[in-house]
């Protein structure tokens, strides 16, 4: 009559140990993957953290971005473009490679003197006049869908700085 | 179609973090989880509507819930595998007044959850006194007396 702790009863109840078993090692699992899902999303695997600041620069160091590796859809994030070259009075940045199909431009500071389009990328001309070799443009983007995006920041005949965003659904 | 996709999306997260919360979350429940679930609520509504404020919208995604519901239910009252998956099974925890420690353990019910339980279900004070003691699957203990002989 007297089992061990463990053995599956069938009075009063008919239960199956392997079942309750199984369901404590989820469980048991399942503590661990949420306490590390938390501590990454702190440091910013999803977006807004030390994880997801990234830095792209281009091969001649004219061009440097700072972005966010990972975003989100519909949720805000930032762009830092710095332009390090001499200029006359004006100077001009491409945002290409097909990235404002899926990022919508939300802020852009400073305004630019001239939006024109490419194709499918936008080439921004901004006045320097009467300022030194160092520039930036601060860009608030708006994923508008999941997926990886590959950006390209160029200006002029520079080479562009290339870096690719992971936009979370 | 993404109305669609987002509820069960969110269906699906909240089954998986409230499976691994376990029963206990619903047994233990006090004002303070009650506030809990009430923030839960708030921020899954965001992601579930998003920017839409249509009344389309809104019920779409009450339907896509209900209906997810729905089928789940008829599934689990179909296939049982399914039932115990989700919902897991009844489990004893005292037998003819000896605690069965190990799966307590696994429930993470300790004994004296099973005393509050007692004491205000059959209004029973000491182990030799139950029968059985039962964690449902909705969380509650059952008490069944041990009947005098």
């Amino acid at each position: 009559m007297k089992k061990d702790h463990t053995g599956s009863r069938d009075y009063p109840i008919k239960e199956d140990m392997r079942w309750i078993r199984r369901e404590w090692r989820i469980q048991r699992i399942g503590e661990y993957v949420l306490i590390a899902l938390v501590i990454l999303g702190a440091c910013g695997l999803f977006s807004k953290g030390v994880l997801s600041n990234g830095s792209a620069r281009s091969p001649d160091g004219t061009i440097q971005v700072e972005y966010e590796r990972f975003g989100r859809v519909e949720s805000n994030m930032d762009m830092r473009i710095r332009y390090n070259a001499p200029v006359t009075d004006r100077f001009n940045v491409t945002i290409g490679g097909g990235a404002l199909d899926n990022l919508q431009i939300q802020t852009l500071q400073p305004q630019p003197l001239e939006a024109v389009t490419i194709g499918s990328d936008l080439r921004l001309t901004f006045s320097s006049r009467d300022t030194g070799l160092d520039h930036a443009i601060w860009i608030g983007l708006q994923p508008r869908n999941p997926g990886r995006i590959a950006v390209s920041v160029s200006s002029g005949d520079h080479p562009p700085a290339r870096f690719t965003q992971w936009i979370y659904p | 179609m993404e109305t669609v996709l987002r509820a069960a999306a969110i269906y699906l997260v909240l089954m998986v973090v409230f499976k691994i919360a376990g029963r206990r979350t619903l047994l233990q429940m006090t004002s303070f989880d009650l506030i809990l679930l009430l923030i839960i609520s708030e921020a899954t509504q965001q992601a579930l509507l998003g920017d839409d404020f249509s009344v389309t919208g809104a019920a779409l995604t009450i339907i896509t819930l209900v209906t997810i519901d729905i089928v789940l239910g008829k599934l689990k009252s179909r296939f049982p595998m399914v039932e115990q998956a989700i919902d897991g099974g009844p489990v004893i925890l005292v037998e003819n007044g000896n605690l069965l420690t190990e799966r307590m353990k696994m429930t993470g019910i300790s004994p004296d959850d099973v005393l509050e339980a007692a004491r205000s279900g059959p209004g029973l004070e000491r182990f030799d006194q139950i029968k059985y003691a039962v964690l449902e699957v909705n969380g509650h203990i059952s008490i069944i007396p041990q009947t005098d002989s």
